[in-house]
């Protein structure tokens, strides 16, 4: 069975007991541009999750073969999973998994050439820990490891940034949460960024079950 | 990193309200080492085994020479961009396997002896308006050439020392831990080694 199609029975598939299906829209903005992203992910009731997300950047302080990019877009899709750690009242961890692949378009840089397409792979145990009813708080960190594989293969970027955030329940619909993020970034032998600072939000549609699907 | 992970997976036993420890612990430090003082973030993750006398996990953290003022001068032997000295910063990190090995003093505290070998390095750069280089290459070639290739050195480092911990909710428990630093073999254009002592004031959060 093709990966387009196994996707595709994965999330029009009825939700069944146990089952939830969450739909988000999320933005971020800081140190390397602003991103916007939409995702739609299943929850099973193991706690483990699978999803696909779309991002589109407008990538401003980033790197391409090492040369800066002033100006530029860029898209990815990620797979997103989510492992879990620790379930159980008052706490709970989850080991988040995120790979794709992501496509730069550099309108205003000094490298040869304008494209560039990145692998990345990401994880991030993350704490979510209640506070009342209507508030989580979430902590962790990301392990990031990005490689560019055109218009040649190094390093894009690796490092740990941190996170810190607050996810708000309303409803039994709907979560909203901030989050920061910061860390350091190394990558092209010393040519790329250095850091990474970030802050963003995302509500999510997650219908009948905002308070059971306390991560991401 | 993702090995150890799929066995914390397993071994946590997600749901099990008495299972081992696993928690998340988020840092700054302080770091004294190179003759001058930086900072920067740390983050790991580990398992608590026999007990909670042993924690098993992954640990890193990093000084990125962005969000650290210090520079070192370097003197060229021909004049770059017309000058006849640079002024360069410093960033590196290390990630390893961490080991801790403690107890609970009393119902507040807890203290344990920790030790991460990692692989990393710390490195110098060109800073501002240096990093437009002569002849329009790379800023890597130049910092290459300037310092003999021995801009950078990386290896396996070291970070060793005690840990405090105030057992301050069920949760959420912050900590302060001391560190002795080094990256063996260190051999950098610049300084001959990076030893050095590092304070880190974290969070640690996870099931206890």
């Amino acid at each position: 069975m093709s990966l387009p199609v196994l996707f595709l029975l994965l999330f029009t598939a009825p939700a069944s007991a146990g089952v939830e299906t969450a739909v988000g829209l999320s933005g971020v903005t800081g140190s390397i541009g602003q991103a916007g992203a939409v995702s739609v992910r299943r929850r099973w009731d193991s706690g483990v999750q699978l999803g696909l997300r779309v991002e589109g950047y407008r990538a401003r302080g980033w790197y391409l073969d090492g040369w800066p990019v002033r100006d530029g877009r860029a898209y990815a899709g990620i797979v997103s999973g989510s492992i879990p750690l620790v379930q159980q009242d008052g706490v709970r961890i989850d080991l988040e998994i995120d790979a794709g692949l992501r496509q730069l378009d550099a309108t205003d840089t000094d490298a040869s050439t304008q494209q560039a397409t990145v692998l990345i792979a990401d994880v991030s145990p993350m704490v979510t820990l209640p506070l009342g009813d209507a508030f989580g708080l979430r902590l962790g960190f990301r392990r990031i490891t990005h490689q560019q594989r055109s218009p040649s293969v190094v390093a894009e970027a690796t490092g740990s940034l941190l996170r810190a955030g607050v996810l708000w329940i309303p409803n039994e619909d709907v979560q909203v949460g901030v989050e920061g993020i910061a860390g350091d970034a190394f990558g092209f032998n010393g040519d790329g960024g250095k850091a990474i600072a970030q802050v963003g939000g995302v509500v999510r549609w997650v219908p009948g079950a905002a308070h059971t699907y306390t991560n991401h | 990193m993702f090995s150890f992970v799929y066995v914390l997976a397993g071994v946590a036993s997600a749901g099990e309200s008495d299972g081992p420890s696993v928690m998340v612990d988020l840092e700054w430090r302080g770091i004294a080492a190179a003759e001058h003082l930086s900072h920067g973030p740390g983050a790991g993750i580990a398992l608590g085994l026999l007990g909670d006398h042993l924690r098993l996990g992954v640990h890193g953290f990093s000084r990125p020479g962005v969000w650290n003022p210090a520079t070192f001068t370097l003197a060229v032997e021909e004049p770059y961009n017309g000058q006849e000295s640079l002024e360069l910063r410093s960033d590196g990190g290390l990630l390893g396997a961490s080991v801790q090995v403690g107890t609970e003093l009393n119902d507040a505290l807890r203290v344990d002896l920790g030790a991460m070998v990692g692989y990393g390095g710390f490195g110098f750069w060109l800073v501002g308006d240096d990093r437009k280089t002569p002849d329009g290459r790379l800023p890597s070639a130049w910092e290459d050439e300037l310092m003999d290739g021995r801009d950078s050195y990386l290896g396996i480092g070291l970070d060793v020392g005690p840990r405090v911990t105030w057992m301050a909710t069920e949760h959420i428990r912050p900590y302060v831990a001391a560190r002795y630093l080094t990256v063996l073999g260190y051999d950098a254009y610049m300084k001959p080694d990076y030893n050095g002592v590092t304070v880190a004031l974290g969070l640690s959060v996870g099931r206890f």
